[in-house]
C-alpha cells in the first residue's frame, strides 16, 4: 500500500495549478461577468513562451557563479511567460471582448469560445500538434570544463517537425546528466562550432510540485494585497460591485478591466510554465482541459472570490487525486480511467447543491 | 454491372456518377447540420438559454439507435428496425434532456453552459470506458445497414435515397420548430426568454417553460444522431467532440439566433466551403461542382484558424447573426419592394 | 409558411443538380489510381510522415525496376488523426478520383472507417499498420480488406512469451482505455500471459491525460517485475518522464505503438530498460533492410522507424498483386490478387496474405531502447 502523502502531494500540486488559472477566471468574471473561455489558451501560450525562453535565450551562458545562471534563467522564463500572457490577454480584451461587452451574455460567451478556438488553432498551425518536451532548466558547460574520462552519450536535443512535413533539427546539444566526454567528441563538437553543451537540470516531479505550491504561497498574498490595498485593486472591486456607479464616480472602467485581464493572465502564464514543466510537455491542446477544470475550481470556490479560487483549486486537485483512489480501494479497478468524468460530475453536483460555491456571494438579478 | 437485372426505377440511382455522389453526400451532411442547428436554435436562439452540451444529445441519439441496430439486426424486418431505432433515439435523447434539464435549468446563463458542457464530456468519456462489446468503446460501433445494403451496385440509390430522406426530415423539423415558436406555448417561451423575472410576475413558471424547448431540442438532436448513425454505418466517440458543438453554434449564429431558413442556409454555406476547401481539396472536385476562386486555396491550410476567426468577427460585427431573427423570405420581400421603388420607408 | 417555399426551391435546385452529370463506369484506363490516406497532421503525424516517406522509397525503387506493370499514381490525403475526416477522404477518393485501391491508414480506429467505405464501394483496402484483430474481418465483403502488418492477436502473445522468457512472472499492465489498439493488445497479452502462469495487475489511463501522478503511484504499488505499457509513444513518454525514479529500474515492455524517436525525447533520462515489439529493426543485418535503411537515411536525414518499413512494404505487396492481375484496374480482381499474396519479401519479413483474415504471420522483432532502437530477438507469432 502506498503512502497517502504521495497522493496528497499530487493533489495539492495539481490543485495549485488549477488555482493559478482559476484566479484569472474569477477576477474577470467578478468584474464583467464573462466566462473567459480563452483563459486556458492564455495559460497554454504562457507554457510555450516559457519553453522557448528556456531553450532559446541562453541566459544559462552568463558568466556567474554556479547556481545563479540556472536560477536566473528560470526567473526570466517565468517573467516573460507572465508578461507575454498578460499582453495577449489585454490584446484579446481590447479587440474581441470590449466590442461585445454590451451585446449580451451569449454573444460575449460565444466570442470567448471563438477566441479560445482561434488561439488553439493558431498555435496548432504554428507549432504543430506534436508535443514538445516540457520547459526544463539547463546548465551550460563549456567544452573545456567538461570532465573527460569515458565516451558519453550526446544527442541533438530534438527534431521538431514543421507543418509542411520538413524536419527542422534544433541545433542544441544536450548531454545526459553525469555524462563525460572523450577527446573525439570534443573534437567533433568543436568542428561543428559548438562552444559547449547544455545539461538538463533534472528535477523530480515532487520537486516541481513543491515549487508550484511554494509559488502559490508567495503569489496568493501578493494578489490579495494588490486587490485590497492598492488604488487599482479598489477600483476593481468598485467596478465589480456596480459598473455604472463606478463610472459615475469617475473610475476609468476600460483601464480597470484591462488591468484585471492582465493580472489574471500574468498569473496563468506562470501556472502554464509550471504545469508544462511538472508534467513534461507543451502542446496546443495543453490548456483546454486544465482551463475547463480551473473554471470548475473557480465555481466550486465561489466565482468572483479570490480566496475562493485558491480554495476551489486545491479542493478540486485533491478530489481528482483522492476520489478515484478511494473508489479503487473500494473495488472499482477502472476508477482512474474516469477521473475527468468524476471531476465534471463533481462540478454539476456543486452547481446544483450550492450554485454560489463555497465562498461566493449570491449574485442578484437586477430587474 | 447487373443494371439490366434491376428494376428500371433503380437506374436513376445507378447513374449518379461522381458529381451526383458528391452533391448527395453534401446534401445529407448539410441536412444533418441543419437538423442540429434547428434543434439548437430552439434552445439557444428562441429559448435564449445557453447550452454547450448539444453534441452530447447528438451522441446519445446516435448510440441509442446504433446499439439497438447493432445488437438486434436480423431480429425484425429492416424498415421496422430502422423506425424502432429512430423512435428509441428520440426517446432516449428526450429523456436525457429531461434528466439534465430539470435540475440544470434552474441555473442561469453561464452556469447552465458549463453544466451542459460537463454533461457532454461525461457522456463521451462514458462511451469510451464501457466494455467494447456494449458500445464499441473507442474502436467504434458498427451499425448494420437495415434499409438498403450499400454495395457498388446500390450506391447511387443509397445516396439519392438518403438525400431525399434528409430533405424530408429537415422540412418536417423546420415545420415543427416553426409551429412550436408560434404556438401559445412558444410565445410563452419567448416571453420567458425576454425577461424571466417579468414572466414570473405574470404567473408563468419560468423553469417549466424552459424545460419544454430544452427537451424538444434534445430529442431533435437525438433524431439527427439516429440518422447520422444509419448513414455513416460506423460511429466512434471521437466524432462527438466539443469541436462539433462549436460547429453547430456556428450554424446557429451564422444563420441568426432564431431564424429557420437562416439556419439551413448557414449549414449549406459552412459545409460547402468546408468540403471544398478542407477535406477534398480543389484538385478532387468532380465536374459540375463550382470550385472556389484559385486565390482562395491558401485558405485550405488555415481553415481551422479562419473558422474560429469568422466566429469571433461575426460576434463582434453581427452579434445576432447574418439574418438576425428574420427569415430569408423577409429579406427577399424587402429587396423586391426596394427594387420596385415602392418601399422607400421600409425600415420604419 | 414562407420559409418552406424557400426550402423547397432550395431542395429542388439541389435535387436537379444531383441527377446531372452521369459519368460512365470504370473504363479501362491504362493508369492505376492508388489512394493513400495517412495521418499527416494531428496526434499520429509522426506515423503518417514516416509511412509516406517509406512509400516514396518503395515507389522509386519499383519504378527503377519498371514495376508495377501498369503505371500508377499515388494520391495522398490527410485524415488528421480523426475518424470523420478519414471517412470523407475515402469517399472522395473512391467517388470522385475513382481510385482502384486505397492504402491506409496506420491506426486501427481510423482504418475501420476507411475499410467500411472500401467494402461498401467494392474497392480493395490495404492497411500498412492497423493491428486490431477485427479490422480485416468485419462487415459484409471483408475480402476487400487486407493488412501487411501482424495483428494484436499475435503481438500480445509474442510480448507475453518474451516477458516470461526473461523470467518476469508478475506484470502490471498500463492500458490506454481510449485507444482500440491498446485495449486489443492488452487483452491478447493478458490471455497468453495468464495461460502461461503469469500474474497480472491492470491499471488504466486516457489518451488525453497529462497528469500521470496517480498512475505512477499505482504502478509502483503493484510492485511487479515488469511494466507493460499498452498505448502510444506520446503518452508513454510523458508517463516515463513523470515516473522518474519512482519505478526504479523495473523493465518496461510495450508494443509497436512505442516505436517513435519522440518516446525518448519526451521521456528524458530513463533508468528503466525499455523493450518493445515492432515490425522491423533498423540494425537488422539482412541486406534488404540495410539497403532500405541506407537510402532512407540519405534521403530523409534520419533512420526509418517501423511505420516507414510497413509503408514501404505495403507498396511492394500492392505492386506484386498488380503483377499477378490480368486486369489490375478491375477492383474485384485486384482485391483477390492482394488476398492471394504469397511470400512477398519486404523489409518487415516475408508477407503472405493467403489466410482467413488476410494478415501475415511473420516473426515480430523485439528491440531495446538504447541510443536508438537495438535489435534484441525475433519472436514468432505462434
Amino acid at each position: 500500500m502506498s503512502d497517502l502523502h504521495v497522493f496528497l502531494l499530487n493533489g495539492l500540486g495539481l490543485g495549485a495549478i488549477y488555482a493559478f488559472i482559476a484566479l484569472g477566471y474569477t477576477m474577470v468574471y467578478g468584474i464583467i461577468r464573462l466566462i473567459n473561455f480563452a483563459h486556458g489558451e492564455v495559460f497554454m501560450v504562457g507554457a510555450y513562451i516559457g519553453y522557448f525562453a528556456l531553450r532559446g535565450l541562453g541566459v544559462e551562458q552568463m558568466p556567474l557563479p554556479a547556481p545563479w545562471p540556472v536560477v536566473l534563467a528560470i526567473l526570466v522564463a517565468l517573467l516573460l511567460a507572465g508578461l507575454g500572457s498578460g499582453l495577449l490577454a489585454v490584446v484579446v480584451e481590447r479587440l474581441a471582448y470590449r466590442p461585445v461587452r454590451k451585446a449580451g451574455r451569449i454573444a460575449a460567451l460565444l466570442t470567448a469560445v471563438g477566441v479560445s478556438l482561434l488561439l488553439q488553432n493558431l498555435t496548432l498551425r504554428l507549432f504543430t500538434a506534436t508535443p514538445r518536451p516540457g520547459p526544463a532548466a539547463r546548465e551550460w558547460i563549456a567544452l573545456e570544463s567538461l570532465p573527460a574520462t569515458a565516451p558519453g552519450e550526446l544527442r541533438v536535443d530534438r527534431t521538431v517537425r514543421l507543418s509542411d512535413g520538413r524536419s527542422d533539427t534544433d541545433e542544441v546539444v544536450v548531454a545526459d546528466s553525469g555524462v563525460a566526454l572523450d577527446e573525439a567528441w570534443r573534437a567533433r563538437l568543436a568542428a561543428e562550432g559548438h562552444q559547449g553543451v547544455f545539461r538538463r537540470v533534472e528535477l523530480t516531479k515532487q520537486q516541481h510540485q513543491l515549487f508550484v505550491i511554494g509559488m502559490l504561497a508567495l503569489f496568493a498574498p501578493t494578489l490579495w494585497w494588490l486587490v485590497k490595498r492598492t488604488r487599482t485593486g479598489k477600483a476593481m472591486r468598485a467596478v465589480s460591485e456596480d459598473m455604472d456607479a463606478a463610472r459615475l464616480m469617475g473610475i476609468p472602467i476600460d483601464r480597470v478591466v484591462m488591468a484585471t485581464f492582465f493580472l489574471g493572465a500574468f498569473v496563468a502564464g506562470l501556472g502554464g510554465v509550471a504545469y508544462a514543466a511538472t508534467y513534461g510537455k507543451v502542446e496546443p491542446m495543453l490548456g483546454f482541459l486544465p482551463g475547463m477544470k480551473a473554471f470548475v475550481a473557480a465555481v466550486i470556490g465561489g466565482i468572483g472570490s479570490i480566496p475562493g479560487a485558491i480554495l476551489g483549486g486545491l479542493v478540486l486537485g485533491l478530489v481528482e487525486a483522492l476520489l478515484p483512489l478511494l473508489l479503487m480501494r473500494m473495488g472499482w479497478a477502472e476508477a482512474f480511467g474516469w477521473t475527468d468524468a468524476l471531476a465534471f460530475l463533481f462540478l454539476i453536483v456543486v452547481l446544483l447543491v450550492k450554485p454560489t460555491g463555497l465562498l461566493g456571494k449570491p449574485l442578484r438579478e437586477k430587474v | 454491372m447487373g443494371s439490366d437485372a434491376l428494376p428500371s426505377t433503380l437506374v436513376l440511382g445507378l447513374s449518379l456518377g461522381p458529381t451526383g455522389l458528391w452533391w448527395t453526400h453534401l446534401l445529407v451532411m448539410v441536412g444533418m447540420y441543419a437538423l442540429l442547428g434547428l434543434s439548437l436554435n430552439l434552445i439557444n436562439g428562441y429559448g435564449r438559454m445557453f447550452s454547450l452540451g448539444h453534441h452530447g444529445f447528438w451522441a446519445l441519439g446516435a448510440y441509442a439507435a446504433g446499439s439497438l441496430v447493432h445488437h438486434a439486426a436480423g431480429s425484425m424486418p429492416g424498415p421496422l428496425l430502422f423506425l424502432a431505432s429512430v423512435v428509441l433515439a428520440v426517446g432516449v435523447a428526450a429523456l436525457g434532456g429531461l434528466l439534465i434539464g430539470v435540475p440544470c435549468l434552474r441555473l442561469k446563463g453561464d452556469y447552465l453552459a458549463v453544466a451542459t458542457l460537463g454533461f457532454g464530456e461525461i457522456l463521451r468519456i462514458t462511451i469510451q470506458n464501457l466494455p467494447e462489446g456494449l458500445l464499441g468503446a473507442n474502436i467504434g460501433l458498427t451499425v448494420p445497414r437495415v434499409l438498403l445494403e450499400k454495395t457498388p451496385e446500390t450506391k447511387g440509390l443509397f445516396q439519392a435515397g438518403w438525400a431525399g430522406l434528409m430533405v424530408v426530415a429537415v422540412v418536417l423539423v423546420a415545420w415543427l420548430v416553426r409551429n412550436l415558436v408560434t404556438s401559445a406555448r412558444g410565445r410563452t417561451m419567448l416571453a420567458v426568454a425576454q425577461d424571466e423575472v417579468a414572466a414570473g410576475l405574470l404567473g408563468v413558471d419560468p423553469t417549466r417553460s424552459k424545460v419544454a424547448p430544452f427537451v424538444v431540442g434534445a430529442a431533435l438532436a437525438g433524431l439527427a444522431g439516429a440518422l447520422y448513425a444509419h448513414y455513416q454505418g460506423t460511429i466512434a466517440p471521437q466524432e462527438f467532440t466539443f469541436l462539433e458543438m462549436v460547429k453547430m453554434l456556428l450554424v446557429v449564429v451564422l444563420g441568426g439566433l432564431g431564424s429557420i431558413s437562416g439556419c439551413i442556409l448557414a449549414a449549406f454555406v459552412l459545409l460547402y466551403v468546408e468540403q471544398v476547401l478542407q477535406l477534398a481539396g480543389q484538385d478532387m472536385l468532380p465536374a459540375g461542382v463550382p470550385p472556389l476562386p484559385a486565390s482562395w486555396t491558401w485558405l485550405a491550410e488555415w481553415w481551422s484558424v479562419i473558422y474560429a476567426l469568422v466566429l469571433v468577427l461575426l460576434m463582434i460585427f453581427r452579434p445576432h447573426g447574418l439574418l438576425g431573427t428574420r427569415e430569408l423570405n423577409d429579406l427577399l420581400r424587402s429587396w423586391r419592394t426596394r427594387r420596385t421603388g415602392r418601399g422607400t420607408g421600409a425600415g420604419a | 409558411m414562407r420559409p418552406f417555399t424557400t426550402l423547397i426551391v432550395l431542395g429542388a435546385l439541389l435535387g436537379l443538380t444531383a441527377c446531372g452529370g452521369p459519368q460512365g463506369g470504370d473504363g479501362t484506363g491504362e493508369r492505376l489510381k492508388v489512394g493513400v490516406i495517412l495521418p499527416m497532421t494531428g496526434d499520429h503525424s509522426t506515423f503518417g510522415e514516416e509511412a509516406w516517406n517509406g512509400m516514396q522509397i518503395a515507389r522509386d525503387d519499383l519504378a527503377a525496376r519498371q514495376q508495377p506493370k501498369v503505371p500508377w499514381d499515388l494520391v495522398l490525403k490527410d485524415e488528421q488523426s480523426k475518424p470523420e475526416p478519414a471517412a470523407t477522404q475515402a469517399k472522395t477518393l473512391i467517388n470522385t478520383a475513382g481510385v482502384h485501391v486505397i492504402v491506409g491508414s496506420v491506426t486501427s480506429g481510423i482504418t475501420k472507417k476507411i475499410f467500411q467505405e472500401c467494402r461498401e464501394s467494392g474497392v480493395p483496402g490495404l492497411t500498412p499498420g492497423a493491428t486490431n484483430d477485427t479490422v480485416t474481418v468485419e462487415g459484409t465483403n471483408p475480402e476487400y480488406c487486407s493488412r501487411i502488418c501482424f495483428k494484436d492477436g499475435f503481438q500480445g502473445p509474442a510480448l507475453a512469451r518474451f516477458a516470461l522468457s526473461q523470467g518476469w512472472k508478475k506484470v502490471v499492465v498500463v492500458e490506454d482505455k481510449s485507444a482500440p489498439y491498446a485495449t486489443g493488445l492488452s487483452e491478447s497479452f493478458r490471455a497468453a500471459y495468464e495461460a502461461a502462469g503469469g500474474q497480472l495487475v491492470r491499471t488504466y489511463y486516457q489518451g488525453t491525460d497529462t497528469d500521470y501522478s496517480n498512475l505512477v503511484q499505482n504502478v509502483k504499488d503493484a510492485a511487479a517485475q515488469v511494466i507493460f505499457i499498452a498505448g502510444y509513444y506520446a503518452q508513454a513518454g510523458l508517463m516515463l518522464k513523470q515516473a522518474q525514479g519512482a519505478w526504479g529500474e523495473t523493465p518496461i515492455i510495450g508494443g509497436d505503438g512505442l516505436d517513435s524517436p519522440d518516446l525518448v525525447a519526451l521521456a528524458g533520462d530513463v533508468k528503466n530498460p525499455i523493450y518493445f515489439t515492432t515490425h522491423f529493426a533498423a540494425d537488422d543485418p539482412s541486406p534488404l533492410v540495410q539497403s532500405f535503411v541506407k537510402r532512407y537515411t540519405e534521403r530523409f536525414g534520419k533512420p526509418p522507424g517501423a511505420m516507414a518499413a510497413v509503408g514501404h512494404d505495403a507498396l511492394l505487396v500492392l505492386a506484386d498483386a498488380v503483377g499477378r492481375c490480368a486486369q489490375p484496374t478491375d477492383r474485384k480482381q485486384l482485391a483477390a490478387a492482394i488476398a492471394a499474396s504469397k511470400a512477398v519479401q519486404g523489409v518487415t519479413g516475408s508477407i503472405s496474405l493467403d489466410n482467413a483474415d488476410r494478415t501475415p504471420k511473420k516473426p515480430l522483432v523485439v528491440v531495446r531502447v538504447d541510443n536508438g532502437f537495438k535489435f534484441v530477438k525475433a519472436v514468432s507469432p505462434e
